[in-house]
């Protein structure tokens, strides 16, 4: 074992506090936080890093202006917040400390330092842009005017704060800006971009995100007092951080905003172009997990779908990301610098995560506080610390190098030269993620399908699979198709006549059960008696209801094991593109868990309301039924898990009936069980069935507040021994 | 009366009168629980402040033997105390400092900062006027606040009692500072052509509560402003370099660097295992150097090395534009304590914010460091290489490895195996077996490669974490696999194979080890674990050394197999763990503990070592920690790059060119040919390090390792990487086979991206980072690439 594996290993951390909630969770909370000490890295859900070769090499550090004034003080940068670059690859620099804006040579060596326009002095100037012809724009956010300056330095305009009743009696403090090649400036404020024309006309808010619906205002709408109204917060969206200009037109932004716009393209007319976390989901969509991950947990457990950033630092701390800064090239490609974790992040042309490197540390290569980021021509990445005041050049490797090179490629509809791309990507890395993704696409294409499921497996992409896995069905369907509709026949035959035998012998062996009153019931008997819940629920109950002393308990145990093995083997054998869960990431625990938690609730639920309200059923009957109810599930998914290999994500819809059907059919015979074990009315049942709910929603709120409570006596109990054992020595 | 009493006490009345005052008799139990806790706390503390032998209250000072701001105004008047045929040794009487000349150019070393090094001297403020006049620092702490930052003394501002002595070829001097009862006895001497410095144990006087934490021993001497020509040298990573005059290159504010010998100075096993914090603060070897344009010293902490550190400030520290360099010496350890903090979230792991606490316990032992003259040539971080290496063979403490006429090695390490997570059972991938070693190899020899150092890592069944040393993984091979490859083996005598274990490290949920008896315990009680990863603890070096005892016999029988120990030339600890702590009584009858010290540890493994050379088998060992010198064989994971502070100019091979000739040995996991992301860059840095050629590989597939914890192997294949290895291979064996065994004398850094290498049988290495073809020296380089001069070049 090298040092560097139990380095790796250590990292892994629990989130524990999630333990707490982690019943409505589908998967366990296990962390990959950081396993990349000092390596460049993707991420495969946006918690656990895959080692990359090194992707940028720190080759310089512009630590000052390199003699450009006499004096010492001057000559080094203080708390620089913003650099851009034209297109002759020359740096220009927001140096926000000093009040002026510094230009150099791609080398690094000073070429004018400008600190006044129009006869007024740069006050805190936060951000600049250069447009194509050189021309500098200077957010003089102290003097709240943005400033025109030619090439040379000489002043051609400047505006203010434009005349619009939306904007008038706002403070106008500019700082980040573009100027697009119409003419406008697009100004970040607040919650949006506002465009200004060349007049200084007001020209719209442009990119706010729709903050949507939320249940708290309604109700605070609905019940609060206008004086409270008045107090109460207003949801606001998202505040935008950074902007920059793509080649393409298109303005590239960084924000505050969760769920799916840390980074966002805007086209024209404002809206969000760029990956959104909905539109590319990766597994199959789970209305309890959505909810999860997009009102509760929020990012914290949301690892199995992509983010941009990371929610873990290199301890493993939870953070969430702020985009400080973002810049694209020529191509497309993104590179955003996170300042939280101090990372730098580099995405293509549709979302995809690149690379990460960077951190924050004393070490070349690492930053204090990373402000802005800029790219050149070369390709050579540029970013300003404000803690540091410096500049620090990172090179590209040949490594990352050809992964931007095939993921453009394929973004020009250039499939072979990807196809060749990446298998040179892959003789560096061969498990980089998205070269193997780019290679399944590509035989896809070839009509190479089989080869092409092998490499989306290997690249965890659930969707090239299915498509690939549909053709290659068909293919097969093809070649086929007599044989393939004769064992359909048979298969079909072979079920009728086993259902047909089974419910005969189920039935019969029900109605001995009823009619011979002196024995108990045997546990094979027991089992035809539970299968015949299938087809004669209404008759089952009312045998439970009459002959509650003679029924077997070990029949309920065995139903629940077998639901159970039945679990567990359909997380082993259900096909690959319909796996709501990794193998790996299962936990045989929390399958149990998951699996039962409805009896779990159902039955002290049920039994106190059924027993405070003339209900007849004690726990032991309403155990058994509620193991009846596990009855469908074992019968449905049994040959389901089976069939799922022939079906992809495309039938998914078909699949997710019988999935919903077996937990109807559980629905169904706890209602009846209800109803005709304690002899209610309709009516009466309805109503119980409310309070079981209520019951059961107070049940699980009073768990987890003892879960709490009781956490947080035994961090104080052994906090003070600690203490103690501490203070002794 | 009685009978009312009685009947007052039925017992539905003392349940009633429960009943009704529960609430209160609650309030009042937990009140009285606060008391007893107040109670116990204040007799602890009082009992804590009671530390050290003198009642303070009875404590009268020393009386002072003169006032330091007088003998500062003082011009100084430094005399003649000894001589050697290569060095004079002077000292001024009044201000307690030393000047050292050396003989061969003249050139005078100041103890003591004045005008003439530092111009801004007279105008800095005074506190740094006395700092830069002192010959020791001392930084000390409060017994009664043993968690607070330590508070520093020096010596012309603050001592105000002084004895002088002279000894044989030198001075004792006593430096006392009676208002805080701390007195130190330093000795300078000349001894074998060096400046010796001596600070005794047993004259480290404490007689209040202030408990001394470092001893930094001629802080200033060698200093120099950014004018001067030369450099710092210390022994960060590979060993690097900060210019005097770089500092217009550097961030404004730099920082200045700490390092700790052999292991990191904070006893935190997240410090040890996080690359990152273990790097930043750990050096493998006790020594600095600084060169004046000619002249330079290296100095050597030869006597309690494992408990020294050294500081390197660069102009630019604490505002002060001068650069300096020193040894600190550590009396005290100091140990990580989470403080309880009932208001953090539940569940999450840190209870609040680490406090830094200082042990009662003094480390006992003679601090010695040793002062090597270098001139002219030899006045260079190479010279200073040169002097450690021959001083180190000279003790004994370096022994070479490398036969004559021994065969030029490739370096391999092979991931046998890792564990797959599953539902129910998890799975044991193999990743290559034996027989896929014999088949590799056969392969390799084919090509051509004529001998190798093969590490195997991950062998063990159920993954790879101790204690769990044993048995073979049956998927791999099992015992008959390994014991095939034994016998494989035995006509190949220029390859070895190496089975890498870890003995240090343990996870509790592997079993094999009590976490409570066999595990290292800090000074406060507390078993060492991880703030991430509960399960994880450091084993006690004793249980260590009986498990790698136990592992030695059981594979005593494959005698053509080596060992591997993991961790050894990276960690070393000391126990507080009361199994193997042992009492002595102090002549006062006052009981001490002997813990079980840094240098008990480094014994252990040192002794492992041996043991393993007396059974027949060579050893392996990572890092490159200066105590293992004597016995391996060949280490890997050896840092050649450096951590790369901002106040480091450049990386130079030092920890390399004192072990190139002696001991093989191949660079770190990401310095691998495969791990590396430009092979070209990567072979450079090999050659300049004195490296050999050194690739990670697996023969399955790497795609296996993708979704495990393994995963930083990200490409490995075997056949993926055949012919770059045979290829890479062939041309180091061609070009600097016969550098093997021979030492690296000479490195210099002509360039931004040019590099010179020089080894004892004359050949010449230049060598072109730059993508340019670069001319130099008359010398043609190609871009990336390498020019060969010298005896035989090709």
């Amino acid at each position: 074992m090298t040092a560097s594996n139990i380095k790796f290993r250590l990292k892994k951390i629990l989130v524990t506090f999630i333990a707490a909630l982690m019943l409505l969770q589908t998967s366990a909370g296990a962390v990959f936080a950081a396993t990349a000490d000092g390596t460049d890295y993707v991420t495969a859900d946006s918690n656990s890093r895959m080692p990359i070769p090194k992707a940028y090499v720190a080759i310089d550090e512009i630590n000052n202006l390199r003699g450009f004034f006499k004096s010492d003080r001057q000559n080094y940068f203080k708390n620089p917040q913003d650099i851009d670059i034209d297109k002759n690859d020359n740096l220009y620099i927001a140096d926000t400390g000093y009040n002026r804006i510094v230009i150099m040579s791609p080398e690094g060596e000073t070429i004018a330092v400008y600190t006044e326009a129009d006869g007024v002095s740069f006050a805190a100037p936060e951000g600049l842009f250069v447009d194509a012809d050189g021309d500098i724009y200077i957010a003089d956010t102290g003097n709240k005017r943005i400033v025109h300056l030619s090439n040379d330095g000489t002043f051609v305009e400047s505006f203010f704060n434009p005349e619009d009743e939306l904007v008038n009696g706002t403070v106008f403090n500019p700082s980040k800006l573009v100027v697009s090649p119409t003419g406008l400036l697009y100004v970040v404020r607040g919650e949006n971009i506002m465009a200004i024309d060349g007049n200084n006309g007001f020209r719209g808010l442009f990119g706010q995100t729709n903050i949507g619906y939320s249940l708290t205002d309604v109700l605070v709408r609905m019940f609060a007092s206008d004086s409270q109204k008045l107090f109460a917060t207003r949801r606001t969206a998202s505040s935008f951080i950074n902007v920059d200009l793509g080649d393409n037109g298109l303005i590239y932004s960084t924000s505050m905003e969760r769920m799916e716009g840390e980074i966002k393209v805007l086209n024209s007319i404002g809206n969000n172009i760029y990956r959104k976390y909905r539109t590319v989901g990766n597994s199959i969509s789970n209305p309890i997990k959505d909810f999860i991950n997009n009102k509760i947990l929020k990012a914290v457990v949301a690892g199995n779908s992509f983010k941009f950033g990371e929610y873990f630092d290199d301890e493993g701390n939870y953070i969430e990301p702020v985009f400080a800064d973002v810049t694209v090239d020529s191509n497309g490609i993104v590179s955003a610098v996170e300042q939280q974790g101090g990372k730098i992040y580099q995405y293509d042309q549709n979302g995809n995560m690149l690379c990460a490197f960077g951190g924050l540390g004393e070490s070349v290569g690492t930053f204090s506080r990373p402000a802005s980021i800029a790219v050149n021509s070369k390709g050579l990445i540029y970013v300003v610390d404000r803690l540091n005041s410096n500049i620090q050049v990172f090179e590209p490797t040949e490594f990352i190098l050809t992964v931007q090179s095939a993921t453009t490629a394929y973004e020009n509809g250039d499939y072979d030269l990807s196809f060749e791309l990446w298998n040179k990507v892959l003789s560096m890395d061969e498990n980089y993620v998205l070269a193997h993704a780019g290679i399944a696409n590509s035989y896809f294409k070839m009509g190479e399908y089989e080869l092409a499921m092998e490499e989306s497996k290997n690249a965890n992409d659930r969707d090239i699979y299915t498509k690939a896995f549909d053709e290659y069905k068909y293919q097969i369907l093809q070649d086929n198709f007599f044989l393939i509709i004769l064992i359909i026949i048979l298969i079909l035959v072979a079920a009728y006549m086993f259902f047909k035998y089974s419910f005969r012998a189920a039935k019969k062996a029900t109605w001995n059960f009823m009619s011979d009153k002196t024995k108990k019931m045997s546990i094979g008997q027991g089992l035809l008696f539970a299968y015949n819940v299938l087809v004669h629920p209404v008759d089952a109950m009312e045998a439970i209801r009459y002959n509650k002393k003679r029924l077997n308990m070990v029949v309920p145990w065995i139903i629940l094991i077998s639901a159970y093995v039945v679990r567990i083997m359909y997380i082993y054998i259900v096909h690959y593109p319909l796996a709501s869960i990794e193998l790996t990431d299962a936990n045989v625990v929390f399958e149990a868990v998951k699996l039962f938690i409805i009896p779990i609730s159902w039955i002290p639920a049920s039994f106190m309301v059924t027993s405070i309200s003339d209900g007849e059923t004690k726990i032991k009957e309403i155990f058994f039924t509620t193991a009846l109810g596990y009855v469908p599930y074992i019968i449905i998914n049994l040959p389901l898990m089976f069939l799922s290999n022939v079906l992809s994500k495309s039938q998914a819809s078909w699949y997710g009936v019988f999935s919903a059907a077996s937990f109807i059919w559980m629905f169904i015979i706890l209602f009846l069980s209800l109803w005709i074990l304690n002899g209610y009315s309709l009516g009466k049942t309805i109503k119980s069935l409310l309070i079981i709910v209520f019951v059961i929603i107070m049940l699980w709120i009073v768990l987890l507040l003892c879960y709490v409570l009781v956490a947080r006596l035994i961090q104080f109990i052994s906090g003070i021994y600690d203490e103690l054992m501490m203070s002794l020595m | 009366m009685l009978r009312k009493i009685k009947s007052a006490f039925t017992k539905e009345n003392i349940k009633r009168y429960f009943k009704e005052r529960m609430g209160t008799l609650i309030i009042f139990a937990i009140a009285i629980i606060f008391v007893i806790w107040g109670v116990i706390s204040i007799q602890i503390a009082k009992r804590n402040a009671a530390g050290t032998a003198v009642n303070y209250k009875d404590y009268v000072a020393r009386e002072a033997t003169h006032n330091p701001a007088e003998v500062f105004a003082q011009e100084y008047n430094y005399q003649l105390i000894a001589s050697d045929d290569k060095l004079e040794l002077y000292f001024d009487y009044d201000h307690l400092t030393v000047q050292v000349v050396d003989k061969a150019s003249n050139h005078t070393w100041k103890g003591a900062v004045d005008g003439d090094v530092y111009a801004d001297f007279r105008r800095s403020n005074e506190l740094w006027k006395y700092k830069m006049s002192s010959s020791i620092l001392i930084t000390f702490n409060d017994m009664k606040q043993r968690d607070g930052m330590s508070t520093e003394l020096n010596h012309a501002g603050d001592c105000d009692y002084r004895i002088v002595t002279n000894i044989e070829n030198g001075v004792s001097v006593e430096y006392g500072f009676t208002v805080k009862g701390i007195y130190v006895t330093v000795e300078y001497v000349l001894e074998d052509g060096q400046f010796v410095v001596r600070v005794p144990a047993d004259k480290i006087v404490e007689e209040t509560r202030y408990i001394i934490n470092t001893i930094s021993v001629l802080p200033f001497f060698g200093a120099a402003n950014v004018e001067k020509e030369g450099y710092m040298f210390y022994p960060d990573g590979c060993g690097a370099v900060t210019l005097f005059n770089n500092a217009e290159n550097r961030v404004q504010s730099v920082k200045k660097g700490t390092w700790k010998a052999y292991t990191t100075n904070k006893i935190s096993l997240d410090y040890w295992l996080a690359t990152d914090e273990y790097e930043r603060y750990t050096a493998a070897m006790p020594v600095f150097g600084v060169k004046h344009a000619d002249n330079a010293f290296l100095a050597v902490v030869t006597a309690c090395d494992e408990i020294s550190g050294i500081t390197c400030e660069p102009s630019g520290c604490n505002n002060v534009n001068l650069n300096r360099i020193y040894f600190d010496l550590h009396i005290r350890n100091l140990f990580d304590v989470s403080q309880f903090n009932v208001t953090t979230e539940v569940g999450v792991t840190s209870g609040g914010r680490d406090i830094t606490r200082i042990d009662k316990q003094i480390l006992a032992g003679e601090r010695e460091v040793r002062y090597f003259f270098l001139n002219d040539d030899e006045a260079s971080y190479s010279g200073m290489a040169n002097a450690y290496r021959e001083y180190l063979i000279e003790n004994g403490e370096l022994v070479d490895s490398i036969e004559d006429g021994e065969k030029y090695p490739l370096a391999l390490s092979f991931m046998m195996g890792v564990t797959e997570r599953q539902l129910v059972f998890d799975k044991y991938v193999p990743m290559t077996t034996f027989e896929n070693i014999e088949q590799m190899l056969n392969e390799l020899q084919a090509e051509g490669i004529e001998a190798g150092k093969v590490v195997l890592q991950h062998w063990i069944k159920n993954d790879e974490d101790a204690p769990t040393y044993w048995p073979v993984a049956n998927q791999i091979g099992g015992k008959k696999g390994l014991a095939n490859l034994n016998d494989y083996l035995a006509d190949k005598q220029n390859f070895s194979v190496f089975l890498a274990n870890n003995f240090i490290f343990a996870d509790e949920e592997e079993g094999g080890f009590s976490a409570v008896s066999d595990v290292v315990y800090t000074g406060v009680s507390k078993p060492l674990s991880s703030e991430y990863t509960d399960s994880y603890y450091a084993l006690s070096p004793s249980v260590v050394e009986k498990k790698a005892m136990d592992f030695l016999d059981k594979i005593k029988s494959y005698s053509n197999i080596g060992v591997g120990y993991t961790w050894f030339g990276e960690v070393v600890y000391d126990d507080y763990n009361e199994e193997t702590v042992t009492f002595t009584k102090d002549a006062d009858g006052k009981e001490i503990e002997n813990i079980v010290t840094r240098m008990d540890t480094i014994n252990t493994w040192k002794r492992i070592l041996a043991e393993t050379q007396v059974a027949g088998k060579e050893t392996a060992a990572t890092g490159a920690n200066r105590y293992l010198y004597g016995n391996a064989d060949f280490l890997y994971d050896v840092p050649i790059t450096t951590y790369g502070l901002t106040i480091t100019d450049y990386a130079v091979p030092f920890v390399q060119m004192v072990i190139s000739g002696m001991i093989p040995y191949a660079s770190g996991v990401y310095e691998t040919g495969n791990l590396t992301y430009d092979l070209d860059v990567q072979k450079l840095e090999w050659i300049e390090f004195g490296a050999l050629p050194y690739f990670y590989l697996t023969y399955e597939n790497a795609l296996k390792l993708k979704d495990t914890g393994y995963n930083f192997l990200f490409t490995s294949t075997y056949s993926y990487w055949k012919d770059r290895v045979v290829a890479t291979y062939k041309e180091f064996n061609e070009n600097f086979g016969d550098t093997y065994g021979e030492q690296m004398v000479s490195h210099e850094v002509l360039g931004e991206d040019i590099r010179r290498v020089e080894y004892s049988n004359g050949k010449i290495i230049y060598l072109n980072y730059s993508t340019e073809e670069v001319i130099i020296d008359g010398v043609t380089i190609p871009a990336i690439g390498y020019t060969i001069i010298g005896k035989e070049a090709k």
